[in-house]
């Protein structure tokens, strides 16, 4: 039996109850929309891009307080300067199939062409014929067990100027940016060729760059810490989640409306002091948003609508703590899962020199690091569901 | 301990060391010794170091007072305060504990030499194999990244860590980026090892790197690159001496390199070739430095410090000698070493007040490999810095730098000390940048007017070394000076020249015309600067740059000028041969001086030049290379002797070349004799007037030339142009002896119908030259043997001619030659009989060793053949005894080839004479290398597992003894054959009779390919002498080498099959004859086919993908099948055994050695084990796909991957 390196265990999964997550405002019979299950497991894999999400928390954090009651979890197999067809790895680690198998990915979110757009519009045909490739291959695979995975492919991002004055100036920054749309337009192109939901994200971030005054990446191609909240909050928008802070609810029939408000990972510039709640569809008529005996808004129907901003301290400061302690734990267990995944002294573990002695001593580590991350998941899943429970009543105005 | 390998490696830091080195050798830990654990106190370390006289060590922190556990760099800051990189969590962290190493800043306040206060800047880390500070925080390894640290509120403790660079290699956390240090220009400068795959993404694209290298990153531009891509194996010292030259430690081998030589243009993912190094070798090494400190004394400046951390424990040193384009040195005493097995310099530095800090690992173990990295008595907690001190010299004033002012700091860039000019860089590089542009500029001016002053010529070099600083601190500024560029260029100081032309690679992106910049230096009179012009040019991947570097030969050159232009030329081969190959006017080969056009055709394969478009060069270039084609150089010789070039008609005959490049080749420093038969087999296919027309040059040759090869060649064109071989007709009147054998020899090159024309002059010479020197007869004899034009009277001439004492032996080889050559020569009624007699004393007279000479092997065949005319007429016994007696007198010849691609000899036993003279020829026509080894009875497989163990600990040192190893159990062997190549082996037989082995020792070969040499005490009447396996078509095709692939070339190839559908019939079918050509079926069952020696390949789909295959077809010895894994056994008196580990307990350990006979065990006593290892190494090959095309490769993998 020639030996291969265990990437850890294989997740066993109950059968994914179907509950699709409807993207506010769109439509959710669209093929290609990602659709969201109780259980998945979501993967990312691709470039540094992805694999920085990590190191700041607030995609997966945000993930999973948007959806609490899917019971989401995320890995990040994301490796530095892959791309389509070139992911060069440490003898025996295993290609990222292998890995995709091992977290039994339900999900798969593909960070591709930021890499490969610097081979310029010579490089596109090969980036296209690729890519498509790639994303055929990926979603015929059953990580999972039973059925194919479910993918989307996410745009690259654009570059930015660094008001320093290090790194790129501001001309060859334009054509980097020309450069990279290309590779974004090629991706999308392809992606709905092969009917994969691509989530544009290029637009959004290019805005972000253009409202904030302080650099959003730490080299003009890698966002920071600010830059990641930013783009976390257009992906999670383009996965279907509402802005943080923001609850939609529809209700045909107003009265004691049960709203289940979403704890909020704090930012980097701050903690959030207000949530917008949005109620569609109400009877017409005048409703009170109460927590307990206090009373957190009053508005009409057509307020409700338009979103009542609640600016309560003790609601909103529950929210911001719990969100804070989430942030914690995925960081915690991002940190752990990436040690594991990309553990140092690999020829050790899987490689060249793992006999005599790395055989003995690495396979209960890795075990133990499996669980812990496990834990991890679950106590994440936990403080993503928001103990607050608010009532909208319908009352006299 | 009798641990040869080891010692034998050890003796070179022990020769050099102390006597006393020898005891700390003997209890090392890491070479077998027990870990000792009472040595832990500082103090007792203290007694145990040893300075060399005239120095004073001394202790300035340990781990009893600050939390320095497992130390492992070092730096100073612009306060001269030390700070330390702790990395206890080495080898990695364990699930539960958080990793909590340590950057720490330790202070000397009270100025006692001994730090006194600490502060701990950054925690948490993991393995921080190496840092530097600068750029206003700390740049620190965090594998897999380069994470950057910052203190923003100044209380000395950091508070915000941003990861900067991703995607360095973690295969072995040892080998991770390490070394740090700024190079002069204000670029970081940290390299990695062996087995890591690093790719990182820059804003200007992603940056990769394999096996091995040095990166070069530019902070403020965020811009990293590949500095070196050389196959190190864990690089761990880098320093920059005085004038910007780099010297690069490479610490497993020892190695220690001219940096310079290696950094030219490698895209990813080739490396450079192996170069050689510069210092002797110690090892293993950890960190380097030079000696630029005026407390330390004149003659130890400029010296290469250099720690060694096993064997040798302390640091050693080297006088560095410039030499050439680059440096050799010579080693002096080394500056310090310790009689504690725990002590382990890893780093080391001059601080502010020029004494010199080490950084002591303080452990007993520090091996990887020999322990688990998880072995519990690896020490976590201890460490130490030590400081050298010089007792005849006071202590330097430590310079202020974070508290000048900025015109100061630029002057204090005039410093003596290396590491104060590092340290102002560094500290200006924080500056504002309009403040230093100002300062430097003042500074500038004042040099300038300093020179005026003075006109001085003795401190012209200190100026220019100041404009140098200056040209680097606009290096640092990312401010492109051409100006300033330019002068330095052209500066008085050739070492200035020399780091300019460095500057000017650096900032090719950004000088308007870096290709004139660099071309230009190719002429400097400096040969260092000509090299660094062509390490610059390497980097300009354009036609016009590898023309430029070819410019360097017109200077003298030397061992690294040939080194670098080789590999600058042949790093843009992409860019020049598309122009050889295009037929644009006018030919680029025109365009060059005649000299260059040479060399660049010289660096290309035979192959390519054969291929290349008619052109004179390129056609003088095929004819001169023995190895082209005949058929190719006939053409060449038409095309350049035919048509018209350039509007001028070409007169010349082929005969008129041929006697031109006869006349060059007779003038040449050597000549190759193949390159005179070459030119003599053209000279007899041209017709007799055009060499008629040439016939003054030829008389010339014939008359003048300086060889013999020249006069025979003209002679034979003579002869062919005058259809005349007669002496009288084409030599001199006075024929000296001389003359005679020319013309002789000419005679043995004519075409058949005029060698027998010279037969009644030849014949006549016996005659008429009889009783004097012999030398002329031998030849004649030789001549009239090769006349075959009526044979027997050839032969009736030489039979004549067997009792005559000065030729008999000759006459009698002649007449083998002639027997051979037309077996009808023999005279119709017998005329054997008379031979028979010569023929045995001949045999039985001649020196053993002379037995193999051709002469002795023609007559021991010709006396072959008399004893078979002689069976075949008579039958009778005598016939048979003659048989014997004369196969019982001969020495055995043999000739011995792999059968390409299947790991086999083509000769399973031959059977010689115990005694007896033998003479093996091997013919490596594989396209792997090979070697022959002859082993004692029974040994064979010892002897194979030894040299696959011997490949394993010392692959460099089993590699330049041809993978043979050393031990009595090999009693002959050729060397390391490569591809193409023959070696001829000459022993006499062993005097026992008995089955020797011969086998291939090539690491993992000698499972299969191997054979039996019978040696009898005598043979038998029918015996055969002569082996040599018919040269039949393999059972599949002869494969042509491709590439020697690597993973990385072949993944995008491969990659598409992780998903391909199944496979069609063609392609099966394709795959499944590939299988067998690759030589896969030798050894591997597929699909009910093939051999059992490796693990059957059935149920690969089931487990791997196919890149994974690809991976393990490529890399065999990565990863071996656990069932294949062998377990090595060396035994106190010296014996290896080793196979698959079958029991092991306390009394013994059961060891299955033979792959093919599973019942073979073999038990070792545990009191006679002197070592037990696991091999990592596989038996099968690699290699096996260099013969394939990619597209192949997909077939081969789609049919391990879906064969029915």
């Amino acid at each position: 039996m020639i030996g291969c390196y265990d990437p850890g265990p294989r997740v066993k999964k109950l059968p994914a109850l179907l509950f699709a997550i409807v993207a506010a405002g769109a439509s959710a019979a669209e093929a290609s929309t990602l659709q969201l299950r109780h259980g998945d497991r979501i993967c990312l894999v691709g470039n540094t891009f992805a694999e920085r999400f990590q190191l700041f928390g607030y995609s997966e954090s945000g993930l999973l307080a948007a959806f609490p009651d899917l019971e989401l979890s995320v890995r990040n197999l994301a490796w530095s300067a892959d791309e389509t067809a070139l992911r060069p790895r440490p003898l025996d680690f295993g290609a990222v199939d292998r890995h995709l198998e091992a977290q039994g990915a339900d999900v798969v979110l593909l960070f591709y062409g930021a890499n490969e757009s610097f081979a310029g519009d010579e490089g596109l045909p090969a980036f296209r014929n690729d890519l498509g490739r790639l994303l055929r291959h990926v979603s015929k695979q059953l990580y999972n067990g039973s059925e194919p995975a479910r993918i989307a492919l996410v745009s690259p991002i654009p570059q930015q100027t660094l008001p320093s004055g290090h790194g790129l100036d501001e001309a060859a920054v334009e054509r980097r940016n020309v450069e990279l749309r290309a590779y974004a337009e090629a991706a999308e192109a392809v992606a709905t060729e092969n009917g994969v939901p691509f989530l544009d994200i290029f637009d959004g971030v290019a805005a972000a760059f253009a409202g904030e005054p302080a650099p959003l990446t730490v080299n003009g191609v890698h966002l920071n810490e600010a830059g990641y909240w930013h783009a976390s909050r257009v992906l999670l928008e383009a996965l279907g989640a509402s802005s943080p802070g923001t609850v939609v609810a529809s209700a045909e029939d107003g009265a004691g409306l049960e709203i289940r408000p979403p704890v909020l990972p704090p930012g980097p510039n701050g903690k959030p002091d207000r949530i917008r709640i949005t109620v569609r569809d109400l009877v017409p008529g005048y409703y009170a948003l109460r927590r307990g005996d206090q009373t957190l808004a009053s508005a009409s129907d057509a307020d409700w609508a338009q979103g009542v901003d609640i600016q309560a301290t003790p609601a909103i400061s529950a929210l911001v703590e719990a969100g804070d302690a989430l942030r914690r734990v995925v960081l915690h267990k991002s940190r752990l899962f990436f040690d594991r995944y990309r553990a140092v002294n690999g020829y050790y573990i899987y490689g060249g020199r793992k006999e005599p002695f790395g055989v003995h001593s690495f396979p209960p580590e890795m075990a133990r690091f499996d669980a812990l991350v496990g834990e991890l998941d679950d106590e994440a899943r936990d403080l993503a569901r928001s103990d607050e429970v608010w009532r909208l009543e319908r009352v006299d105005r | 301990m009798n641990r040869v390998p080891l010692l034998a490696l050890l003796a070179v830091a022990i020769a050099a060391g102390p006597a006393v080195a020898q005891n700390v050798a003997d209890e090392e830990p890491n070479l077998g010794g027990e870990p000792r654990y009472e040595a832990r106190d500082p103090a007792y370390a203290l007694e145990h170091l040893h300075p060399a006289e005239g120095y004073e060590v001394s202790l300035f922190a340990s781990e009893q007072d600050f939390p320095i556990g497992n130390p492992v760099a070092l730096a100073f800051d612009s306060r001269g305060r030390l700070w330390v990189a702790t990395m206890p969590s080495y080898p990695q962290r364990l699930p539960d504990e958080e990793p909590d190493d340590k950057i720490v800043i330790l202070e000397d306040r009270d100025g006692d030499g001994r730090a006194d206060h600490h502060t701990v800047f950054a925690r948490g880390l993991h393995v921080p194999t190496g840092f530097e500070l600068g750029d206003g925080g700390v740049y620190v390894a965090q594998q897999p990244n380069l994470m950057f640290i910052e203190d923003t509120d100044g209380d000395d403790v950091a508070d915000r860590y941003e990861v900067i660079l991703h995607g360095f290699g973690t295969e072995d956390s040892h080998h991770s980026i390490s070394a740090f240090t700024w190079g002069p220009g204000g670029a970081l400068y940290f390299q990695e090892g062996v087995f890591h795959h690093s790719q990182v993404e820059t804003p200007y694209g992603p940056v990769r790197l394999v096996d091995a290298g040095v990166f070069r990153y530019k902070p403020r531009r965020f811009h990293l690159e590949v500095f070196v891509s050389y196959p190190f194996a864990n690089p761990w010292g880098h320093v920059f001496d005085r004038w910007g030259q780099n010297f690069i430690a490479d610490a497993s081998g020892g190695s220690n390199y001219f940096g310079a030589a290696i950094t030219g243009n490698a895209p990813y993912p080739t490396k450079r070739r192996r170069m050689k190094v510069f210092t002797s070798i110690v090892r293993p090494t950890s960190g380097c430095e030079i000696v630029s400190s005026r407390h330390f004394p004149d003659e130890a400046q400029g010296n290469f410090l250099i720690n060694n951390t096993i064997g040798f424990q302390g640091i050693k040193q080297h006088r560095v000698i410039e030499e050439d384009s680059g440096f050799t040195s010579e080693e002096v005493e080394p500056l310090l070493y310790s009689t504690d097995i725990n002590f382990r310099p890893v780093d080391l530095q001059f601080g502010p007040d020029g004494s010199l800090y080490v950084v002591d690992w303080f452990n007993p173990l520090i091996g990887h490999m020999q322990y688990s990295l998880r072995d519990e008595r690896r020490d976590h907690d201890h460490g130490r810095i030590w400081r050298v001190r010089h007792g005849s010299r006071p202590l330097l004033e430590p310079p202020e730098i974070a508290a000048a002012s900025t015109p100061a700091l630029v002057r204090l860039l005039e410093s003596y000390e290396d590491r104060t000019r590092y340290r102002v860089r560094r500290e200006l590089r924080e500056r504002p940048r309009d403040e230093v542009l100002a300062a430097v500029e003042a500074w500038l001016d004042d040099v300038d007017a300093r020179e005026l002053d003075t006109g001085d010529d003795a401190n012209v070099s200190d100026l220019e070394h100041h404009r140098l600083e200056a040209l680097w601190l606009y290096q640092n500024l990312n401010v492109v000076e051409p100006a300033l560029l330019g002068r330095m260029l052209d500066s008085p100081e050739p070492r200035a020249r020399a780091a300019a032309t460095r500057v000017a690679r650096f900032w090719r992106r950004e000088l308007d015309d870096p290709l004139a910049i660099l071309a230009a230096r190719t002429e400097d009179s400096f040969p260092r600067t000509r090299l660094e012009a062509l390490l610059g040019l390497s980097y300009l991947e354009s036609e016009p740059a590898a023309l430029a570097a070819l410019r360097t030969l017109d200077q003298q050159s030397d061992y690294y000028l040939d080194y670098v232009l080789g590999e600058t030329v042949d790093t843009l081969e992409d860019f020049w041969l598309p122009a050889l190959e295009s037929d644009r006017e006018p030919p680029l080969l025109d365009a060059l001086a005649p000299p260059l056009a040479t060399y660049l055709l010289s660096r290309l394969s035979t192959r390519k030049l054969e291929r290349l478009p008619t052109h004179p060069l390129t056609d003088r270039a095929v004819l001169r290379r023995a190895d082209a084609g005949v058929e190719r150089q006939r053409q060449a010789l038409t095309s350049l002797t035919s048509g018209e070039r350039g509007g001028r008609s070409v007169r010349e005959t082929p005969a008129m070349l041929l006697a031109g490049e006869l006349a060059e080749l007779d003038q040449a420093e050597s000549a190759d004799p193949e390159r005179f038969d070459r030119i003599a087999l053209h000279l007899m296919e041209q017709d007799a007037p055009s060499l008629l027309a040439a016939r003054d040059e030829f008389e010339a040759l014939a008359g003048n030339g300086a060889r013999q090869g020249t006069r025979s060649a003209a002679i034979a064109a003579l002869i062919v142009a005058t259809g005349d071989p007669s002496p009288a007709n084409v030599l001199p009147r006075r024929r000296t002896d001389d003359r005679l054998i020319d013309w002789l020899r000419a005679v043995d090159s004519l075409p058949p119908a005029l060698r027998g024309d010279a037969y009644p002059a030849v014949s006549s010479l016996f005659d008429e030259r009889r009783g004097r020197d012999p030398s002329v007869l031998d030849a004649a004899v030789r001549t009239l043997a090769g006349i075959t034009r009526d044979a027997g009277r050839s032969f009736r001439r030489l039979a004549d001619l067997v009792s005559d004492p000065d030729i008999g032996l000759a006459t009698l080889e002649g007449l083998g030659q002639l027997t051979a050559e037309v077996p009808d020569a023999w005279p119709a009624g017998g005329g054997e009989d008379a031979l028979i007699e010569p023929v045995l004393a001949a045999l039985r007279d001649a020196p053993p060793r002379e037995l193999t000479s051709p002469r002795y092997r023609r007559i021991h065949d010709l006396g072959l053949r008399i004893a078979d005319r002689r069976i075949d007429r008579s039958g009778g016994e005598r016939g048979a005894d003659l048989r014997e007696e004369i196969v019982n007198l001969g020495a055995a010849i043999v000739t011995l080839r792999p059968v390409p691609h299947q790991m086999l000899f083509d000769l399973e036993e031959f059977t010689v004479r115990a005694g007896g003279p033998v003479e093996i020829t091997f013919e490596n026509i594989d396209v792997m290398p090979h070697n022959v080894v002859v082993t004692r009875p029974g040994a064979l497989e010892e002897v194979g597992r030894a040299a696959d163990a011997e490949a394993e600990r010392n692959p460099a040192g089993a590699e330049a003894s041809g993978y043979v190893p050393k031990t009595p159990l090999v009693l002959f062997r050729t060397g390391l054959v490569q591809p193409g190549e023959t070696e001829v082996m000459s022993f006499n037989a062993p005097r026992e009779p008995g089955l020797y082995p011969f086998v291939c020792t090539f690491p993992g070969h000698w499972i299969l390919m191997k054979g039996t040499m019978r040696v009898v005490e005598r043979l038998d009447g029918a015996a055969i002498t002569r082996y040599a396996a018919p040269r039949l078509a393999p059972d599949v095709p002869q494969r042509a080498f491709v590439a020697d692939w690597k993973y990385e070339m072949l993944e995008t190839d491969v990659a598409p099959l992780e998903a391909a559908p199944p496979a069609s019939d063609e392609e099966l079918e394709r795959g499944r004859r590939l299988f067998l050509e690759a030589g896969c079926a030798t050894c591997h069952q597929l699909g009910g086919a093939g051999g059992e020696v490796g693990p059957a390949l059935d149920d690969v789909r089931e487990r791997l993908g196919a890149l994974d295959t690809l991976r393990h077809i490529l890399e065999p010895s990565d990863e071996v099948a656990e069932d294949y894994l062998t377990t090595l056994v060396e035994t106190l008196d010296g014996r290896f055994y080793s196979g698959l580990l079958v029991e092991s307990n306390d009394e013994a350990v059961r060891i299955r050695s033979n792959p093919l006979d599973p019942n073979h065990v073999e038990t070792i006593p545990r009191e006679e084990i002197e070592s037990l290892d696991e091999s990592s190494l596989s038996p099968m090959p690699s290699g096996l796909l260099s013969t394939l095309q990619p597209s192949e490769v997909q077939d081969l993998i789609r049919y391990v991957l879906h064969a029915p």
